[in-house]
């Protein structure tokens, strides 16, 4: 009976060897008419996404091994870092940073043990800071008296004259005042010349 | 203070001193030596007026003695002071110091030979002192013989700094005053 209701077309397919014809289809052939672009243009992708477990996918990824294929360097040069900088809002980001305990993390100690104090002090002008603050007058009230600073007068008054005398006698027997010692070797650094003339 | 640009921004001590100051010494340690040698010969001569109750014009004691006891005093105050500190009074006031010629402090052997010597430098119209005007080392006579040199022994730089702390003292800026 319900032989009977099939059509004509099924009964026809019946008769078919289909397994015969699909062993002769070339699959490859067929893939490679196939244009993939309007494939996926059909593809509702976001459908598919939905369906997909991400992280059971990601749970099957050595990052690791991913991360050594990658060559950092090259993809770093591709970025434009100034771009990225001038995108950052600064003010914010120093506005959220905890001065304190980043402070408290710094090892000034060891910082400090580092810095070659000598050189520091060799490029502060002292004459000049002490000049501009008080600290002149404690070095006066503290060190000095009346005399001392009389007695400093009168022996740069001396000095001066000396180097006035020694380099008009140097001038005059035809001297090179450089080549003067500037006085006894256990004194002076060896090398040191008298003062400029 | 415009003396103070005057001081050149080394620190000086060590360095051979120079013939103006090394004579500003001399001068100082003259009139200091004659003063101490008036008072003591003063004192001596009321001391003795008191212990043999007549008077005593020390000025009228023979011209011999007066010089002997001159020199005298002379050698005891320079070798005294040379041998002892290593300078004398004007040479303190001044910042000199008498070394051996190496740099090395000045012994009682030398010391004794410098001031043995030091009259000899005033013979020939000071032609001793010639060498401390041209010479290298500034070295008289009595410091050849004596194996010595002067050098300043006063921080110039030191100095320079307490004098232009003295400034603001002096001259007050608007902020100051």
């Amino acid at each position: 009976m319900a032989e009977k209701r099939r059509s004509p077309f099924d009964r026809a397919m019946s008769l078919l060897p289909v397994d015969a014809v699909v062993r002769q289809v070339d699959v490859q052939h067929i893939v490679e008419r196939i244009d993939m672009n309007e494939l996926l243009e059909r593809v509702d992708v976001d459908k598919l996404l939905d369906r997909i477990d991400i992280d059971r996918l990601l749970a099957r990824i050595d990052i690791d091994a991913l991360v050594d294929r990658v060559d950092v360097d090259a993809l770093v040069d591709k970025i434009d870092i100034d771009k990225i900088i001038d995108k950052v809002d600064f003010d914010e980001v120093i506005d959220r940073i905890d001065m304190n305990h980043l402070v408290s993390r710094v090892d000034v100690n060891g910082i400090l043990s580092e810095v070659d104090i000598d050189s520091v002090l060799e490029r502060v002008d002292v004459e000049h800071l002490i000049a501009r603050t008080e600290l002149g007058g404690i070095l006066v009230r503290s060190t000095t008296g009346i005399a001392e600073r009389g007695f400093d007068f009168v022996r740069a008054q001396g000095v001066g004259l000396d180097q006035l005398l020694n380099r008009w006698v140097d001038r005059i027997l035809r001297r090179d005042s450089s080549e003067a010692p500037a006085g006894p070797p256990l004194l002076v650094d060896a090398g040191e010349k008298g003062l400029p003339r | 203070m415009k003396s103070a640009e005057r001081v050149p921004k080394p620190s000086l001590v060590g360095h051979y001193a120079g013939p103006v100051t090394r004579l500003t010494a001399f001068a100082i340690d003259s009139a200091v030596s004659g003063i101490a040698l008036a008072v003591m010969v003063a004192a001596m001569s009321a001391v003795i007026e008191l212990v043999v109750r007549r008077d005593i014009a020390a000025a009228n004691a023979p011209p011999a003695v007066g010089s002997v006891v001159l020199l005298v005093w002379l050698f005891l105050y320079y070798y005294v002071s040379w041998s002892a500190a290593g300078k004398t009074v004007g040479m303190a006031m001044l910042g000199l110091r008498v070394v051996r010629r190496d740099g090395s402090p000045l012994d009682h052997r030398h010391a004794l030979l410098r001031t043995l010597a030091f009259p000899f430098s005033f013979l020939f119209l000071g032609l001793g002192f010639v060498g401390i005007v041209v010479g290298r080392e500034h070295r008289a006579f009595h410091d050849i013989v004596g194996d010595t040199t002067v050098v300043y022994d006063w921080d110039a730089r030191a100095a320079k700094l307490r004098m232009l702390a003295a400034e603001p003292d002096r001259q007050p800026t608007p902020d100051t005053a």
